[in-house]
């Protein structure tokens, strides 16, 4: 799961133009100039893109953190293996 | 008053009649029968992934169009109608003797509501997916967020210009009788969105005995909310709900009934919390600038909750209040970011409050009182129970009707025993 927390880090970072040593577990939507409504959306797309997981749109409503996506992203994994 | 037909989309279409574009689209719309399903739904992710990259982000709401045009979530909302999804491209066997086919309905006709014209997007992007010719009626008066939508949908994929090509949208005044009644005899479904006065108008026009009508009319909606089981994020997620759209959504919560169990403190920390949320999503969601009678509006509201014995949590100006209020005031016009909360002690205080026109209640609530609250909400004709968030996400069925269904119709076929 650490492999899957560093790239869903690195997602984050490339689809909002940052460092991935800016990102913290608590690092959430309003933190980032570009992670607004709109850039919120995009992630959750991206995060289908890369994972083949897609998060239903009354979860992707709940992520306040990266640790609040990480906490999905694993349970759809585990879900689907 | 202007006699014109404007044709905003197909925009080289301008000065032909309007019959003539009603049937150009309906031919376009048949040439969709034989585009699959996953093709169209990829085409509308295509111009989702256009709007997340920042095309139109300057129209109010346009991050909830994006999620909803999202593929997954277009095939949840058909899959949660139709259990068999296939029958949309062939004939699927249904129990042991029959086989279904499902169709588009044919034409589908929306007349957009003037004060949120980007909720008719929802609509007609559910009706196209599933097949349907489409014309959108846009009213003169509304600025048009619709055509530089459907000509990105044109320009991102071949499927994309088919569902475009099978898309009229026209500008036309309310007094122009002769094409509202054009496109009403020509339509296979009708969506009429807005007040009750318009809903009426538009019933009232002649229309194949065949027709479909899809009313989206004026609703109001509420929150129902223990302070004990609401955490921060809930919270924030609530105002969020009352702040997008400014409440002109029917979907955003007006009132909001807060559950007192006699702990002042209880009532005195939500208000509190909800406050310090509803001035932070003020702040971060923009809004239209408000002109004086929408100002002037607000500050007599402010004045009768006031005079009623409220306390209000408001900004220097009139960008957002809340009203802590003993009972609700029908006299106060919730829009514009305006919220009445109400404590109540006894559930039958909540019911009693329920109109014949309430279309959302926004709950939480512990899971006794949730089920049993449902139950009763559901019986006094609620049509939604989101949790916080939820409130302003489009989905089927909306207002009570299943949508998908209506926007289809069924062919059924014997078959030999298998």
């Amino acid at each position: 799961m650490e492999n899957l927390k560093q790239q869903l880090l690195e997602l984050i970072a490339d689809l909002f133009k940052c460092d991935v040593a800016t990102l913290s577990d608590e690092t959430g939507p309003g933190d980032l100039p570009a992670w607004d409504s709109l850039g919120h959306v995009a992630l959750m797309a991206r995060v289908q893109e890369k994972f083949g997981r897609h998060v239903p749109v009354e979860d992707a409503i709940e992520v306040e953190s990266i640790a609040d996506l990480l906490e999905i992203l694993e349970r759809l994994v585990s879900e689907s293996s | 008053m202007s006699r014109a037909v404007d044709i905003l989309y197909p925009a080289e279409a301008d000065g032909t009649e309007l019959p003539e574009l009603i049937a150009a689209a309906q031919t376009a719309g048949q040439a969709l029968l034989d585009v699959p399903l996953a093709d169209r739904l990829s085409a509308f992710d295509t111009l989702s992934d256009q709007l997340l990259e920042g095309r139109l982000r300057q129209v109010p709401g346009i991050a909830f169009l994006a999620a909803f045009l999202r593929s997954t979530n277009l095939r949840t909302l058909i899959e949660r109608e139709l259990t068999f999804p296939d029958a949309l491209r062939q004939f699927v066997p249904i129990g042991e003797r029959k086989s279904a086919r499902v169709l588009p309905q044919g034409l589908v006709a929306h007349w957009v509501a003037g004060n949120v014209p980007l909720l008719g997007m929802f609509s007609w992007a559910l009706s196209a997916v599933v097949g349907n010719a489409n014309v959108i009626r846009l009213s003169s008066k509304q600025e048009d967020v619709v055509s530089p939508l459907i000509e990105l949908l044109a320009q991102s994929s071949a499927v994309g210009r088919q569902l475009a090509a099978a898309t009229l949208l026209v500008c036309f005044d309310r007094e122009h009788s002769d094409a509202h009644v054009q496109l009403s005899q020509a339509a296979d479904v009708r969506i009429a969105w807005g007040g009750q006065e318009a809903i009426e108008t538009i019933r009232a026009l002649p229309c194949r005995w065949e027709c479909e009508d899809i009313a989206l009319g004026p609703r109001v909606s509420y929150a129902v909310i223990d302070p004990t089981v609401a955490t921060d994020a809930s919270i924030n997620r609530l105002a969020t709900d009352a702040v997008y759209f400014d409440q002109l959504a029917c979907s955003s919560p007006q009132y909001l009934f807060l559950r007192d169990r006699g702990e002042q403190a209880e009532i005195e920390g939500f208000v509190e919390r909800f406050t310090a949320a509803f001035e932070r999503q003020a702040v971060a969601i923009p809004r239209h600038p408000l002109d004086f009678s929408e100002s002037y509006q607000i500050e007599l509201d402010r004045t009768r909750a006031l005079l009623e014995g409220g306390r209000l949590a408001r900004d220097s100006q009139t960008e957002w209040t809340i009203a802590l209020v003993d009972r609700p005031n029908d006299e106060i016009r919730c829009a514009n970011r305006f919220v009445q909360i109400i404590p109540f002690q006894r559930f039958e205080t909540v019911y009693g409050c329920i109109p014949r026109n309430i279309q959302t209640i926004i709950t939480l609530l512990g899971a006794d009182e949730a089920e049993q609250f449902s139950e009763q909400a559901a019986r006094r004709g609620v049509c939604r129970l989101p949790r916080p968030g939820e409130g302003n996400l489009f989905e089927t069925p909306w207002d009570g009707v299943p949508l998908v269904a209506r926007l289809t119709r069924w062919t059924l076929r014997s078959d030999n025993r298998r």
